[in-house]
């Protein structure tokens, strides 16, 4: 039996006396790519800082082949292999996009980091374009292109992407789509966050409901785009 | 029927970017129009020329009649313009009833303070925030900044009324309520011109379309005309799109 | 329970030079000085938001405005009137200039404008003295009266300023002002001018100091430009309006009360270091009560000790 790759075990977490994750079970396989969808205040981005450690669990465990990062830092989780693409993409503006890249690799003293850039401007030439650029100047898909690039840089097993779609032309949302699947082609997994559901559910193979801090649908997303109280919540048809 | 808002030969720089060439529209009182294009081609630049946060290097702008490039944010606002910010821009320490008040007090002209707090009141209750009047604007989730800075700019009793991007980072559900909305005040009289980048928004929702690709104007016309413009897919829409359009019309 | 502590310490402050000796009135005195002072300073820096370092200019040009007048024949109470109205054309001037300039280039443009002035009074011996300052003639009267004739003087300018303070807080400027102080363009785009309020807030943070200024000038019968346009004139009503909570009406008056009381009796033994302690005071505010000492809930340690 392949060993598990990725999961995440009735979780609890929150903000101070706000509790926002009321049980969260997730997992991913090795080679997936897994969406989560869910309103605003749902808990989907508390859900990806708390597994990147920049908040506590404050019970349950998040196993990543099979070590406990539930209480891990997020340089740890980072060294374990899952790197954050936050939301509203987060650049070091001041600094040029191929810095910003560089930072993505900070926690690597391995020779392929120059392999693994040429990689990322091979998915997305725009940046090659536009290297030594300050990243504050990039319009907001190249932005979002340059974040998702830095979180490869770090070479991880998963990729979490958190509102991929957001404030994105369809045109760019259609570059980017095509551009994951790249990515996951080389063997890269993605745990996608996204309020477009006709996105999600385009790229990932499996989908979880996130509903006031609990998974309450799960399913391939074959299956979920036919769902009725999907349909209906979610989808707006 | 006189345009409400007319824009002739618009244009403005920065440094060597221009971010606006030459546009020209008009915008006919009661309509929804929608102004699409990739990021950076100048919508939000148009906005802020609108109101009078840039003045424009050429070109003019008049509103119901009367000329107001030159004037100051503040004078546009009180002659009936109002706008959202697309990252929102409450009063964070004040109350929802205290920052919907502050554009009934000095954009609409109210006569108190107590009077402004009145009328807030009913322009939060026809966005739903009624129940969170007195909680702190910074407490309130993002559909609900959204629906504040709504009912902030409806304070201003606009005749006007520009939308910048109210539905990023909203479900597909919230997207219907903000429909809704929009769709209750043009009914009301409002005119409304609205930046979008989600196209089920602008397909159900705008009477016109207008495209900006490097500040220019490169389409205008109806929803459907101007998503099958080819130069609209090429710079904005993508095939995929076009392809879903093509899908839906069969 | 709030309006009956003012109450009482109005009636106290009434009635202190009635028993007071010369020492404690003067001291009182002071202490309503400095209220004035931060009082002002609030209405620029405590609602709108804008560091200003202004209020030495204001007071030594109040100083030398009255102490001038006074010398060319001016009665007293006329010439400290003076004093508030040129601080006031002064301020409503300086602020077209400075008041598009933000945080911290504001902060400097306004510190600045002292030192400048300091430096062109020094200079214009014949109508200010110079560096020699000015001799301000001496009432006639007895000097338990003089104490007590410019206490109630200050005092009813502090009345004055508090009264403004007030009105100001409660309408439409105040929430004009408050609105700018938590995000200026949207405040813009609402339809207030902001310039104009900007302005007035200015002016209203001068003109009390400049009547000030220039009561200070009968009072002590010397001024001099590096007494009045001194520094820390501005700094101190800053960190007393930082005490006792920015942007309320009576908060300024509660800090300058405790940082006076403060002074008076603990940084006297500290002559060497006296600047240095308030440095750290500043510090420990910042870190401990970044919001004054208005904001605290005293309740909750009332509460606390209750339940025991």
């Amino acid at each position: 039996m392949t060993k598990e790759f990725f999961r995440v075990e009735n979780v609890e977490a929150g903000y101070g006396d706000v509790q926002v994750l009321w049980g969260v079970n997730i997992d991913a396989q090795e080679g997936e790519i897994i969406c989560i969808i869910g309103s605003n205040g749902a808990g989907k981005s508390t859900l990806l800082r708390c597994i990147s450690g920049v908040i506590p669990a404050q019970s349950g465990r998040i196993l990543m082949r099979g070590v406990d990062l539930s209480s891990a830092t997020p340089d740890q989780v980072l060294a374990s292999g899952i790197a954050h693409v936050p939301e509203g993409r987060r650049l070091f503006s001041g600094m040029s996009v191929k810095n910003n890249l560089l930072m993505g690799a900070y926690l690597r003293r391995d020779k392929r980091i120059r392999k693994d850039l040429d990689f990322v401007f091979n998915i997305f030439p725009i940046l090659a374009k536009r290297m030594e650029q300050d990243a504050g100047t990039l319009s907001g898909g190249e932005q979002q292109m340059c974040a998702i690039a830095r979180g490869i840089m770090s070479r991880p097993a998963l990729l979490m992407i958190d509102e991929l779609s957001l404030g994105l032309a369809p045109l760019v949302i259609e570059k980017l789509t095509k551009a994951l699947l790249d990515v996951n082609r080389s063997d890269i997994s993605i745990l996608l966050v996204e309020q477009d559901v006709m996105t999600a559910f385009e790229l990932a193979c499996r989908g979880f409901v996130l509903e006031s801090g609990r998974v309450t649908i799960n399913g391939l997303t074959s299956d979920l785009v036919n769902d009725k109280t999907v349909r209906e919540a979610y989808m707006g048809i | 029927m006189n345009p409400i808002l007319q824009l002739q030969g618009v244009t403005r720089h920065f440094g060597g970017l221009t971010a606006l060439d030459n546009v020209s529209f008009d915008l006919r009182p009661n309509e929804i129009v929608g102004l699409i294009g990739p990021n950076g081609a100048g919508k939000t630049t148009l906005v802020n020329v609108v109101t009078g946060a840039y003045r424009p290097n050429a070109g003019q702008i008049t509103f119901d009649g009367k000329r107001i490039d030159s004037l100051k944010p503040y004078s546009i606002s009180r002659l009936g313009i109002a706008r959202t910010f697309q990252v929102v821009q409450p009063f964070p320490k004040m109350t929802v009833l205290e920052n919907v008040a502050a554009g009934a007090l000095f954009a609409a002209g109210a006569k108190s303070l107590e009077s402004a707090k009145e009328h807030a009141l009913e322009h939060l209750e026809f966005v739903g925030l009624a129940e969170l009047a007195d909680s702190p604007a910074s407490a309130l989730t993002l559909a609900d900044r959204r629906r504040l800075e709504l009912a902030k700019s409806l304070a201003m009793n606009p005749k006007l009324l520009l939308l910048d991007e109210v539905n990023a980072g909203l479900n597909p559900v919230e997207i219907n309520q903000s429909l809704h909305l929009i769709r209750g005040l043009a009914e009301k009289g409002i005119s409304i011109l609205i930046i979008e980048h989600l196209m089920k928004v602008v397909m159900s929702a705008c009477y016109r379309v207008i495209v900006l690709h490097h500040g220019q104007m490169i389409s205008e016309g109806s929803p459907s005309k101007v998503a099958s413009d080819p130069r609209v897919i090429e710079a904005y829409l993508g095939s995929r799109f076009a392809a879903q359009q093509k899908s839906n019309a069969l | 329970m709030r309006r009956l502590l003012l109450g009482l310490a109005l009636i106290f402050m009434l009635v202190l030079p009635l028993w007071g000796n010369n020492y404690i009135i003067r001291l009182t005195t002071m202490m309503i000085l400095y209220s004035v002072l931060s009082l002002s300073w609030n209405f620029i820096g405590g609602f709108t938001g804008y560091p200003s370092f202004a209020t030495a200019s204001f007071f030594g040009l109040g100083a030398y405005a009255g102490a001038i007048s006074q010398l060319h024949g001016v009665p007293m109470y006329l010439a400290w009137i003076i004093g508030g109205l040129v601080a006031a054309v002064f301020a409503a001037a300086l602020g077209l200039a400075i008041l598009h300039l933000k945080g911290h280039y504001f902060a400097i443009a306004s510190l600045v404008v002292a030192e400048v002035l300091r430096e062109i009074v020094n200079s214009w011996t014949d109508l200010t003295g110079g560096g020699m300052g000015l001799n301000l003639p001496i009432l006639r009267l007895d000097v338990d009266v003089q104490a007590r004739l410019f206490y109630y003087s200050m005092f009813g300018l502090a009345i004055m300023t508090i009264i403004a303070a007030s009105y100001v807080s409660n309408r439409r400027l105040g929430f004009g002002l408050r609105c700018i102080k938590q995000n200026e363009d949207a405040a813009n785009m609402i339809g207030i001018n902001t310039t104009i309020y900007k302005t007035s807030a200015f002016v209203l943070s001068a003109v009390f100091v400049g009547y000030a200024g220039a009561f200070y000038a009968s009072w002590v019968n010397y001024i001099e430009p590096g007494d009045v346009f001194d520094i820390l004139l501005s700094v101190k009503p800053i960190v007393m309006v930082l005490l006792g909570s920015a942007g309320t009406v009576v908060g300024p008056v509660v800090g300058a009360v405790i940082f006076l009381f403060l002074e008076e009796m603990v940084w006297r033994n500290f002559l060497t270091f006296h600047v240095g302690v308030l440095g750290l005071l500043v510090v420990c505010l910042i870190l401990y009560l970044p919001d004054g000492l208005l904001a605290v809930d005293f309740r909750r340690f009332i509460h606390l000790k209750g339940s025991r």
